[in-house]
């Protein structure tokens, strides 16, 4: 979708929308609401799927399962609040498993929208939200893997030909608005050790907001408009061709991907 | 049994073989990270090469305080002799 076009989305919806006063009332809502369910699931749901029978994978699968169908409700609940409204293009391309599915990341809630998306999947994430108290119960009963294992390239590996989905942000943290476009190469050698096609999602919020540096209570009188829009997986074979040079091949690629997010 | 000029050496074609880092940019007192764009990954990379040369295991904690080149230059000078002494 084009940027001019996602102006318009937002400010046809702009109208009737509530007040900035109540935007930043269902903003603080919606956040609180986040937080008190992130910890409520970590002392209630979470330890009672740990008493139900099955191994470690059956457990994890059972939390990723359960975020894939709460993600969804709290995107809803959003949207009824006036907040945004999340559109989705060609969101069957993200159906099959065993994906690598990478996106930018302009605003705070990027995770939340693709995760609804995805549906069932792991998720690389920083490993600070292993410590913070309303997402560290999340991400360990999901089994979602850390940014800083040492065993990184090897997890990621492992979970992609057992069949899971992983989401991963290049970037490794919100896109920041004043510095140039920069991915990590993580993404790169992930693709590289699974040798794993990528699935690239192109995230657009329009206006910009819960960007870096911006305050989740700096609303918009607008309703955010944000699309997710899937594309066309990019080959990892033409990078797999010089064995041995892992470390030229994760540059070659870690450029091309910026490359090709720059010109969306 | 190596010196530093030829550990420095071999640290310079591996940087710039294995990660096409330019040649001019490498120089004792260059940040890997900052300078050369190193990341932890590479480092294993590295590690496994300097391990090639001295034929020493080198262990990636034993890489954890170094910042600059030289700095790899020394830790693997060290490690070097302190096994074959």
């Amino acid at each position: 979708m084009r940027e001019s076009s996602l102006h318009k989305m937002a400010a046809e919806v702009g109208d009737d929308a509530p007040l900035l006063s109540s935007k930043v009332l269902f903003s603080g809502l919606s956040f609180a609401l986040f937080g008190v369910c992130g910890l409520l699931l970590s002392v209630s749901v979470f330890p009672l799927l740990y008493l139900l029978p099955g191994g470690a994978q059956l457990r994890r699968r059972r939390a990723r399962r359960l975020l894939g169908s709460l993600f969804p409700a709290y995107v809803r609940f959003m949207e009824r609040c006036g907040l945004i409204r999340v559109q989705a293009l060609a969101p069957e391309r993200l159906g099959g498993g065993g994906q690598l599915i990478i996106a930018n990341h302009p605003s705070l809630l990027d995770v939340v929208y693709l995760i609804a998306l995805v549906g069932d999947t792991n998720c690389v994430v920083k490993s600070s939200l292993f410590y913070n108290p309303f997402t560290a119960g999340t991400v360990r009963a999901a089994g979602y893997i850390r940014n800083d294992s040492a065993s990184l390239l090897q997890e990621c590996a492992a979970a992609l030909a057992a069949g899971d989905n992983l989401v991963v942000f290049p970037e490794g943290t919100r896109t920041d608005p004043h510095k140039p476009f920069r991915f990590l190469r993580g993404t790169a050698n992930i693709a590289l050790a699974a040798r794993c096609d990528i699935r690239p999602v192109v995230i657009r919020c329009c206006p910009a907001r819960l960007m870096k540096h911006q305050a989740w209570y700096e609303m918009s009188t607008q309703t955010l408009a944000v699309s997710l829009e899937v594309r066309q997986p990019i080959a990892i074979a033409p990078y797999l061709a010089d064995q041995g040079l892992r470390g030229r091949m994760s540059r070659r690629l870690t450029a091309d991907l910026e490359a090709y997010y720059r010109a969306c | 049994m190596h010196d530093k000029k030829d550990i420095y050496e071999h640290l310079q074609k591996v940087l710039v073989d294995l990660f096409e880092v330019p040649a001019e940019a490498i120089s004792p007192e260059a940040l890997l990270v900052e300078d050369l764009d190193i990341d932890s990954i590479d480092a294993v990379d590295i590690a496994v090469e300097m391990q090639e040369l001295t034929g020493r295991k080198i262990h990636p904690e034993e890489f954890k305080e170094i910042e600059r080149v030289q700095d790899v230059v020394d830790a693997v000078f060290r490690l070097a002799n302190a096994e074959s002494a």
